[in-house]
């Protein structure tokens, strides 16, 4: 077992003997909470002696906030500060070819003059900017949706409809090509990859087109929809920032005749050509006949 | 030299094809032997997937599921169990995870083994075909085994399972790995380092990484263009964090990575890790648990959204659930990796002979059932 | 040589007849008639023998019909038979845009070219049916009337699968002769002969003295020969003017019922010539394998028999074994491979039997 471990067994144990068992029933790892609960047991019958309180030294914590869980901007930042500070070591150490290579490139701009000094980033508050985009907790995860959703605000301030409840970003369809451009190329972003794209009846006269982004890179993903009225359904097409987009928006259209406006081939994909409706609005009818061939009509329910 | 230009001619490859693979239409302007452009045209088995699904409950759509692509039933219904138990927040034992992912890994050998078969045939080899049916067989022989049906089995249900595993099963699975083993061997030394074969389908139809991103192909035609990802390892889902495997990638041994020997091979190695997982999984399978326990009396998730992926032989599986509080979807979208994939072909099958077009498409491992929904 | 042998037979047999024009049109009807039957049996046992040895080849059992009556016969033997029937009581379609007249003389083209060629295929050292001095030469004229046939049947059946096949097939066919002459070059020059029975009396006296085994090279002219003849028949792994997974079926994709199965026919009558001609220019025809051992006239059929029939075996397994080369590469392979390894063969073995002297 690590030191690391022993020694929140041992603060857990001085926890729970000072009364305070939730904090050692909260404890996740189940290895740990067991072995911690056992040595209370033990402690409180007396077999063994009570373990000295760990000290949780400040600068252990600083180092163990490893530079690892930066972002790549505030990497080459930090790496650039060390550098300037005499210690190549670190900036020779780092893992990332290209972050490594730009570190460096900057240290010889900013000693030729030509840049000026990047920001140290903060590495010991974890609220601050350098919250990690790469983490898979959950918690972690809401942080990574604000944090992109806040880029993307202070980007396109007029694109985005508030909503408070919801881990997706409701926006306009107006400046969504334009936004698809730069959610994909932005290097904090990166959204190389649309896994889903899905049309749907949101009732209320509108109709919602949602995509699901994925960076394959940065590993990190956001839910975007917007809506439009049924009148009018208009959204403008990303057919050319993914290329799959080519054939989900076609399959959208064919479902639920939302038009994607700038899409070069934009037919039914599923159903013929000359089929009439939107089958998946809420207000869909059948049509009666189909070249002549009766088309049953959708039970009510299931029988 | 010159290149000489004769008339262009539309071909039709499909619906009826012997290489299409189910009921697609390929229209294709060749010059010659040479094709100038594909434009793919499907829904020739469009079964209104998503329409019936709005009409029935969530128990119901399960055996939908099952019929979208039918080479693969128990991964498509496990992509559904996971999103739907995501959305209503159920746990399963740990007996049911591991009874769904044998299932899983057995049914990716199943749907591999047809591939890598199907391919040879697409390229004249009709033996190695009919010796991957023949363990698939086996495979479906212990699907039989486990729920009775062959190819479309409803046996994930959520929150559980339709039906525990019979006895004799473990060992009968263990009996089919020590068989199975050396037969990969033998279909690997039959086609994987064939002469003809390499020839035929090294450098052909490369898949770049950025076009095979940006297209939104996954699975292993994905790791076959050289980036590792599978959502096994990345997005852990289920229990395959707990089991120890590779992620095969395409190394372009025969040629230039990405091609279609490295689609081919990629599957094969995959088989491998597969049996690998399954070793793990019966070895450490809990003796009890019941496999109804997390069964909920009612499905009736929250209001809510969720979009759920699963690797399946294929590649990605996503669900997008809409719930509106009813016991029946609102919306249920199925993401299928057969439908990224096919849309692919004309970018980088254009330009090749016709044998090669053919080829690609076999490489590129669809299904129709899935693409058409 | 048989037909002389039967109309000398008939004279004898009714000597106040002698030398009648009747006695003459039946020696000429009876070799057809039984080479006809011959092929009918040989097309039975050779399409059984392909599907029993795909099965064994494939891990299945193939037809397994049990007993007589409606099954197909134990260990499924009456299974080509049926499938014989079943192709000749089929509906006869000819599609109605297809040229009619071409569309109907394909197939006995081929069929005609394939026939024609066992005319000069020596069975046995008395059995032959016309002993032409030419004959080797004549086996590979007629067996190229193939080529128009097949032409025709693509073109005619106005479909683009069909002329793919048809025009894959000139080119296939007509660039693969070229390395199959030249290997046939090599053992004319051996034997000074272009006559069938004088090329397999030059190979009497045992296995090395096979052409095969003549000199170096020989087996390497056999090799060319062997794969050239296999892609002028069009087996895998050069089946490319019918190959199924891309064309469709290629040149026979209108065809159905009686004119599908004269096609099929052809090609096994094709493959048989063909094994015949490897057999006889480089395995010794007839000959024993063992000087003066079992080396009767009767034996001779026998070996003939099993050469012959050994080549078309490994003409199966190559078929079920490997998959199917692309149009480009098979040219690359003929023109660019075998015709310079060939013409090099026919330089090398002239010096050879210059410096050994005859």
């Amino acid at each position: 077992m690590s030191a690391d471990k022993e020694k929140l067994i041992a603060e857990l144990v001085n926890k729970g003997l000072d009364g305070d068992m939730d904090s050692v029933n909260a404890c996740e790892d189940k290895i740990i909470r067991g072995k911690a609960k056992a040595m209370i047991m033990k402690v409180k019958k007396g077999t063994i002696e009570r373990p000295p309180k760990p000290e949780l030294a400040a600068n252990e914590k600083i180092d163990s906030k490893t530079p690892e869980s930066l972002s790549k901007d505030e990497m080459i930042s930090y790496l650039v500060n060390k550098g300037l500070d005499g210690d190549m070591d670190t900036v020779n150490v780092c893992e990332d070819k290209i972050v490594r290579g730009k570190a460096k490139a900057m240290i010889m701009k900013v000693k030729k003059g030509t840049l000026e000094r990047p920001e140290m980033p903060i590495l010991d508050s974890p609220v601050s900017s350098g919250e990690p985009l790469e983490d898979n907790t959950q918690d972690d995860d809401k942080d990574t949706f604000q944090k992109i959703k806040k880029l993307i605000y202070d980007k396109f301030p007029n694109s985005i409809i508030e909503n408070e409840e919801g881990d997706y970003i409701q926006i306009k369809p107006d400046e969504w090509n334009e936004l698809a451009v730069w959610l994909k190329s932005e290097p904090s972003l990166l959204f190389d990859s649309l896994q889903c794209q899905m049309g749907i009846d949101i009732g209320d006269d509108n109709l919602e087109s949602r995509y699901n982004l994925h960076s394959m890179e940065l590993d990190h993903y956001i839910e975007i929809r917007i809506a439009v009225p049924r009148s009018d359904p208009k959204i403008p097409s990303v057919e050319q920032v993914w290329r799959i987009a080519d054939w989900f928006e076609r399959e959208t259209y064919d479902m639920l005749g939302i038009e994607y406006t700038g899409h070069r081939d934009l037919r039914r994909i599923l159903l013929p050509d000359d089929w009439e409706g939107w089958p998946l609005r809420k207000d869909y009818q059948v049509q009666e006949t189909y070249h002549g061939i009766v088309v049953p009509k959708m039970k009510e329910g299931w029988e | 030299m010159g290149v000489v230009h004769g008339e262009e001619m539309v071909l039709n490859i499909g619906p009826q094809h012997p290489a299409t693979h189910g009921v697609l239409r390929l229209q294709v302007r060749t010059d010659g032997e040479v094709v100038s452009q594909i434009t793919p045209y499907m829904g020739y088995l469009h079964r209104c997937f998503e329409k019936h699904s709005e009409n029935v409950t969530y128990e119901q759509v399960i055996p939908f599921t099952d019929r979208c692509d039918y080479l693969s039933s128990m991964s498509m219904n496990f992509g559904y169990v996971v999103a739907m138990e995501k959305l209503m927040d159920i746990k399963v034992n740990n007996r049911v995870e591991h009874i769904r992912v044998v299932m899983a890994e057995l049914q990716r050998i199943a749907s591999h083994l047809l591939c890598t078969g199907v391919f040879g045939l697409d390229l004249g080899a009709f033996t190695p075909f009919l010796w991957a049916l023949r363990d698939r067989e086996r495979i479906l022989d212990l699907f039989e085994l486990t729920c009775g049906a062959r190819l479309l089995y409803n046996y994930m249900w959520v929150g559980g399972l339709s039906h525990d595993i019979p006895t004799g099963f473990v060992e009968s699975t263990f009996e089919f790995l020590d068989y199975f083993e050396p037969k990969v061997d033998e279909l690997e030394n039959i086609l994987a380092h064939n002469k003809i074969l390499v020839e035929r389908s090294a450098d052909i139809g490369v898949m770049p990484k950025d076009v095979a991103i940006s297209y939104g192909v996954t699975g292993p035609n994905l790791r076959a263009s050289g980036v590792k990802w599978d959502l096994r390892k990345n997005d852990p889902y289920s229990i395959y964090d707990k089991f120890d495997f590779d992620v095969p990638i395409g190394e372009g041994k025969k040629g230039t990575v990405g091609d279609c020997w490295d689609r081919f091979y990629v599957r094969i190695i995959e088989i491998r890790e597969s049996v690998k997982i399954i070793r793990q999984a019966l070895a450490s399978m809990p003796k009890d648990g019941d496999v109804h326990q997390s069964l909920p009396k009612k499905l009736r998730p929250p209001k809510g959204s969720i979009y759920a992926r699963t690797e399946t032989p294929r590649g990605d599986l996503g669900y997008y659930i809409e719930s509106d509080g009813s016991p029946i979807p609102y919306r249920v979208k199925m993401r299928s990796p057969a439908f990224t994939a096919l849309s692919v072909l004309d970018e980088i099958g254009a330009g090749w002979l016709l044998s090669d077009v053919l080829a690609i498409l076999g490489s590129l491992d669809i299904v129709l059932g899935e693409i058409d929904r | 040589m048989t037909v002389d042998f039967i109309f000398d037979g008939l004279n004898q047999l009714f000597p106040e007849f002698a030398g009648n024009d009747i006695f003459l049109i039946i020696a000429m009807l009876l070799p057809v008639a039984a080479l006809l039957g011959f092929i009918t049996v040989y097309g039975f046992g050779v399409i059984y023998s392909e599907i029993k040895v795909s099965s064994f080849i494939q891990d299945k059992t193939g037809p397994m019909g049990q007993g007589p009556g409606l099954h197909a016969g134990k260990w499924g033997l009456l299974q080509p038979v049926a499938d014989g029937i079943k192709l000749f009581i089929k509906e006869d379609i000819i599609p109605a845009s297809a040229d009619k007249p071409l569309f109907i003389l394909a197939p006995f083209l081929i069929f005609i070219g394939a026939l024609t060629s066992f005319i000069a295929v020596p069975f046995g050292e008395k059995i032959i049916i016309t002993d032409m001095n030419i004959g080797i030469f004549y086996i590979i004229g007629v067996g190229s009337l193939a080529v128009i046939a097949l032409i025709l049947a693509g073109w005619s059946s106005n479909n683009k699968w069909a002329l793919f096949g048809g025009m894959r097939s000139a080119a296939q066919i007509i660039s693969y002769e070229i390395p199959a002459g030249i290997s046939l070059v090599v053992v004319i020059m051996i034997a000074s002969s272009l006559n069938m029975q004088e090329i397999i009396a030059y190979q009497a006296g045992g296995l090395f003295n096979w052409i095969i085994f003549d000199n170096p090279f020989m087996p390497i002219v056999f090799i060319i020969f062997f794969i050239s003849v296999l892609a002028e028949t069009n087996r895998t792994p050069f089946d490319l003017p019918e190959s199924e997974s891309e064309l469709v079926a290629g040149f026979v994709t209108e065809y159905s019922g009686t004119r599908y199965a004269i096609f099929f026919l052809s090609e096994y009558a094709n493959m048989f010539v063909v094994s015949a001609v490897a057999a006889t220019a480089f395995l010794g025809g007839w000959q024993s394998p063992f000087s003066n051992f079992l080396n009767s006239p009767a034996w001779g059929v026998f070996w003939m028999m099993s050469k012959t029939f050994f080549l078309i075996f490994v003409m199966i397994w190559v078929r079920w074994t490997v998959p199917r080369l692309r149009v480009d590469q098979l040219m690359h392979l003929c023109w660019k491979v075998f015709i310079p390894i060939g013409l090099f063969n026919v330089f090398a073995v002239a010096i050879w039997i210059v410096v050994r002297g005859s």
